[in-house]
């Protein structure tokens, strides 16, 4: 993504074919580019991200952009395809609203962002964008009641799916197990979150052997891993709910199943610390305080055995419980409105 | 009703409260008023020229829209308003408004909305905000309509689930605009209620007072022994669960759902698990930290402090946070 800020920009046309902007003289669409900022993205360069929060105006100057949502099954969508003089992301300006759908570059694309401030600014001071917007929502809103009914009363607008890389199909051997368990899934974030968990678990289980074979630093070492595990975890978590950008949330994947084995190696110290204690005020004196016997009880293993299986689940197993949820939550509700209606 | 009161009124509408009083004075004559008695009905149907945008000034009254065969109702208080979004869609909505105590309404069809909108711009501002919630909403129903057709499942259960969205718009298209919340309450709360971290925040500090309360009662009233979970095991003293490690497993299962494909509502849902767990946890940090049982530490209320601040600051300044970021970033490249 390359960053400039045009003088004076030469392509006031393209503005003009924008709804909202067309009401303004050529002067004021001047300053509207004084005050933006030119942005190209590469081809299959992410703009902006479903769910993400963003508040900035999106022109395209040049180039054409792919809208499309994820299913909850994880397929992508494509919704449509915008060219030159298209905008996008007023709503989530008007509204502060996370962006409902992801805007990827299909070819070089050159954009305009017109900051959320100068967006709020030009509104207020020159309503009439503001009026146009009201015209140009109403029409999208008619649009969207238009579909909605459509698709309730089951003429479905087939929405394009876009290709997803699938495995070719061959006789049953290791390799190819091999390339569909793992090769495959490599960018599958239930898959990362699995791996980046079993690697840290073999890791810091052969760490804290050898620190208590060797007799160094055994307490530290769990005390940090914890610690690390918490911070991890909580960050991890945060963020997942905060980016929705593919490459880091690949990264946060794997930072999350870190976290998950760094707590759960050591969820005897813990879980169990105050066995060493009467009460929350006194320690036991007829208990002496031992940190490797924390480590070595056996709820961590139980809580690891879960985890595997909640994480195995989630990387292979997730598109079937989907399914399997819908159609039990279609045919209990359908039973339960017939025990009402009976 | 005097021209007067009129003008007060639609003040308080969200619509209008940015006009000036000269301004409102100017609006007040352009709205119908309609005078309903007790139990009488003013019907809207469902040909363009009939749409209205209908602000109840005075009294209560009923609302009643039919959407696939089923009628739903909203009640009115002075203030809210109904129609607004058919008149700019131009997709009709028809309804039947019945007064429950003699009410007066304030009424204004598309011709009328449109000159508004020509004369006072201003008006503009605030009902693209609205459209824009609207359009979002219906943009979401199109696309789990879409899944659900796309994702082939049974004939029965297909049918099923598109009934059940059926009434869940139906629901939205029968919602009744509010009298506008005070600025304070709309700085606060309505603005920052989209984002994730408001959630988080006010999951964050429900837990946590929760977590100090049950916990400061356990403690006065000794009942330690009741309601502690304490699992006796083969040592002298029982393990007892903190409840750090329930909301570890919050976090955790919070973190998880949010690596798969959501929608809003469910971010919420989550967003506030994960406050709600990071509370949990937070309230008893002195305990990890010091592998020690002793509740009443300072290190807990400083971390569960440094904790809500930063939720703080990515609720209401995270816009400031992330320029300062970006900029940063940007600095730091130019200098490489």
């Amino acid at each position: 993504m390359a960053v400039s800020r045009g003088p004076a920009d030469p392509r006031l046309e393209v503005l003009r074919r924008v709804g909202f902007l067309a009401v303004l003289e050529d002067q004021a669409l001047a300053e509207v580019c004084a005050r933006s900022r030119r942005v190209r993205y590469r081809p299959g360069e992410r703009i902006l991200g479903e769910l993400e929060s963003g508040a900035e105006v999106f022109v395209v100057l040049e180039g054409r952009v792919e809208v499309s949502v994820e299913s909850g099954a994880g397929d992508r969508y494509r919704l449509s395809e915008l060219e030159a003089g298209a905008a996008f992301g007023e709503m989530s300006s008007l509204t502060g609203e996370l962006h409902s759908a992801s805007v990827d570059a299909l070819t070089e694309v050159e954009a305009l962002v017109i900051p959320d401030s100068e967006f709020d600014r030009l509104r207020e001071r020159r309503p009439e964008v503001a009026v146009a917007l009201v015209r140009l929502l109403g029409e999208r809103l008619a649009g969207a009641e238009r579909t909605v009914d459509e698709l309730l009363d089951g003429r479905a607008r087939e929405g394009v799916a876009l290709p997803a890389g699938g495995a070719r199909l061959r006789r049953g051997s290791i390799s190819r197990a091999w390339r569909e368990l793992v090769v495959n899934r490599r960018r599958d974030l239930g898959f990362l979150a699995f791996a980046g968990f079993v690697a840290t678990l073999l890791l810091v289980r052969a760490l804290v052997y050898l620190s208590f074979r060797l007799g160094v630093m055994a307490s530290d070492l769990l005390r940090g891993a914890y610690l690390t595990g918490f911070a991890l975890l909580g960050l991890s978590a945060a963020s997942s709910l905060l980016t929705f950008r593919d490459p880091a949330r690949r990264v946060i994947a794997l930072a999350y199943g870190i976290a998950c084995a760094l707590i759960l190696n050591e969820l005897g110290v813990t879980l169990a610390f105050d066995i060493f204690f009467k009460d929350i005020h006194t320690a036991d004196p007829t208990v002496p305080f031992d940190i490797e016997r924390l480590y070595r009880r056996t709820e961590p293993m139980r809580a690891v055995l879960v985890a595997l299986l909640v994480l195995v689940q989630a990387a292979y197993l997730r598109r079937f419980y989907r399914r399997a949820g819908f159609v039990l939550a279609t045919r209990t509700r359908r039973l339960w409105a017939r025990l009402c209606g009976g | 009703m005097d021209l007067e009161s009129v003008e007060r009124l639609l003040g308080s509408v969200s619509l209008f409260d940015q006009l000036r009083p000269d301004e409102l004075a100017r609006i007040a004559p352009r709205f119908q008023l309609l005078e309903l008695g007790e139990g009488q009905a003013l019907e809207v149907g469902d040909a363009p020229c009939e749409q209205r945008l209908l602000i109840l000034l005075s009294g209560g009254a009923q609302l009643e829209v039919t959407l696939g065969g089923r009628a739903l109702r909203s009640s009115l208080d002075p203030g809210d308003r109904f129609g607004d979004m058919a008149l700019v869609s131009g997709h009709p909505r028809p309804f039947r408004m019945v007064a429950r105590r003699p009410s007066v309404l304030a009424a204004i069809d598309r011709a009328g909305l449109e000159r508004l909108l020509h004369d006072f711009p201003a008006v503009a501002l605030p009902l693209a905000g609205e459209l824009s919630s609207e359009l979002r909403a219906r943009n979401d129903a199109v696309r789990q309509l879409l899944e659900l057709h796309a994702e082939r499942f049974p004939a029965d259960e297909l049918a099923s689930a598109v009934a059940e969205r059926r009434r869940v718009l139906s629901r939205q298209r029968a919602t009744v605009r509010r009298l506008a919340p005070r600025a304070l309450f709309r700085r606060l709360v309505v603005e920052p209620e989209a984002d994730p971290p408001f959630w988080m925040l006010v999951g964050f500090v429900v837990a946590l007072a929760l977590a100090r309360l049950t916990v400061f009662l356990i403690l006065h009233y000794h009942l330690e022994a009741q309601l502690f979970a304490l699992v006796p095991g083969k040592d002298s003293n029982p393990v007892h669960v903190h409840h750090f490690n329930y909301g570890l497993l919050l976090v955790a299962a919070a973190g998880l759902a949010a690596l798969f494909p959501l929608g809003r509502r469910a971010l919420r849902v989550l967003a506030f698990s994960f406050g709600a767990g990071c509370g949990l946890v937070f309230d008893e940090f002195a305990l990890f930290w010091n592998l020690n049982p002793e509740y009443a530490r300072a290190s807990s209320l400083v971390a569960s402090a440094i904790a809500a601040a930063v939720l703080a600051q990515l609720v209401y300044f995270g816009r400031f946070w992330h320029a300062l970021a970006r900029r940063g970033w940007r600095g730091l490249r130019g200098w490489r």
